[in-house]
């Protein structure tokens, strides 16, 4: 065996990997080779001293700081989420009262039409006035009818209208797009 | 389910009380690689803390795949390496490494010259070399453990330690001239 294989199987022996072939052929390596003998005595003092330096016991309580910073972040994450949650539920109510108001904006001039029709059409008839009475119950009723469906219809198609949306756009992108990528091609035929 | 696993996966769960358990069970790992990369006491605690609260927040990515100590370390090892970019931290040599515990005389074996002596050889090695010989032999990892924490292949884990084991021998004979002589024979 040859020093070079020799020195394997000393960092094996030393890592208590070797078997007992293998230590057999480094013993009579190393009796018969005085530098190698030197080397693997100076190379196993290297590692025992090396192996004695213990590891620094870690600052008392750590695990309560961690513990307490965890808390501290989850904390602090929970506050923030809860003021994003304020600013959008703000931000929410004033758009739905702007689309509430416009809603109700069909039923006042409805009510308003229906009011002065009663104002102006005034009979002495009392049929006459009580037709008139059905009448406006009739329009005010249906106006409410609709600005009901009309709220309806806001809450739930806002959320098509924003996907509508964003595909219209997207189609449009695309459109332009591959009109553009045309005339380049056009020019570049030319 | 062994006892960790179950700890773990309360842990994972969000269960603090658990998530102590594993601190308490790996600081002390944890705590030796942070300051033998940033090389001093305070940055090594403040890097203890952020290292167990990266391993909280990244809790629900561990598999059981590898050995937790295993995967804690390699969390450790990465934030150490960011946080010495970052902070762009001096790495002064550990020169009083130990000497804190040389209250306990019949506990070690050495003394505190050697000691310094070691670290001081230690601390000289190339960094790829100090790793590994801080990881084998003071941290007391297996060679898998070190493959899997530096992302190398275990032969060349394996190549390194013996190599650094070398460089080291070389500088002990020469620093110390017949100091091998004087501690009796192997």
């Amino acid at each position: 065996m040859n020093c070079e294989a020799a020195y394997e199987l000393m960092m094996k022996c030393i890592d208590n990997e070797i078997d007992c072939d293998e230590k057999w052929l480094l013993e009579k390596h190393l009796d018969s080779c005085p530098d190698c003998s030197l080397e693997f005595k100076s190379l196993r003092e290297t590692v025992k001293l090396l192996d004695e330096v213990e590891m620094e016991e870690a600052p008392e309580g750590i695990e309560k700081k961690v513990i307490s910073r965890i808390m501290q972040e989850d904390e602090m994450k929970a506050q923030n989420k809860e003021r994003i949650m304020k600013v959008a539920a703000c931000f929410a109510l004033i758009l739905g009262w702007f689309e509430i108001a416009y809603a109700f904006m069909y039923a006042s001039v409805l009510n308003l039409a229906a009011g002065y029709f009663r104002v102006f059409i005034h009979s002495t008839d009392r049929f006459e006035n009580i037709l008139m009475e059905i009448w406006y119950a009739a329009i005010s009723l249906s106006a409410k009818l609709i600005s009901l469906g009309r709220i309806a219809e806001l809450v739930i198609n806002d959320f098509t209208n924003m996907y509508g949306t964003v595909i219209f756009a997207g189609a449009l992108l695309v459109f332009a797009g591959l009109y553009m990528l045309n005339s380049v091609r056009k020019m570049v035929r030319r | 389910m062994t006892d960790e696993a179950l700890v773990i996966k309360r842990a994972q769960e969000g269960d603090l009380k658990a998530f102590e358990e594993l601190v308490v069970k790996y600081k002390k790992l944890v705590y030796n690689m942070c300051f033998r990369m940033l090389k001093d006491r305070y940055d090594a605690e403040d890097g203890t803390q952020e290292a167990f609260i990266k391993i909280y927040r990244g809790l629900r990515a561990y598999n059981g795949r590898s050995k937790f100590s295993t995967w804690a370390l390699k969390i450790t090892s990465n934030m150490c390496i960011d946080l010495i970019r970052k902070r762009k931290i001096q790495t002064v040599p550990i020169e009083d490494y130990n000497i804190k515990d040389d209250s306990s005389p019949e506990k070690h074996f050495i003394d505190s010259e050697t000691k310094k002596d070691i670290n001081k050889a230690v601390n000289e090695l190339p960094e790829k070399y100090r790793t590994v010989i801080i990881y084998y032999h003071f941290m007391n990892l297996s060679y898998a453990e070190i493959s899997d924490i530096l992302g190398e292949p275990m032969s060349i884990v394996k190549n390194r330690i013996y190599r650094a084991r070398l460089m080291l021998k070389n500088k002990f004979s020469e620093r110390k001239g017949g100091y091998y002589e004087l501690r009796g024979s192997v």
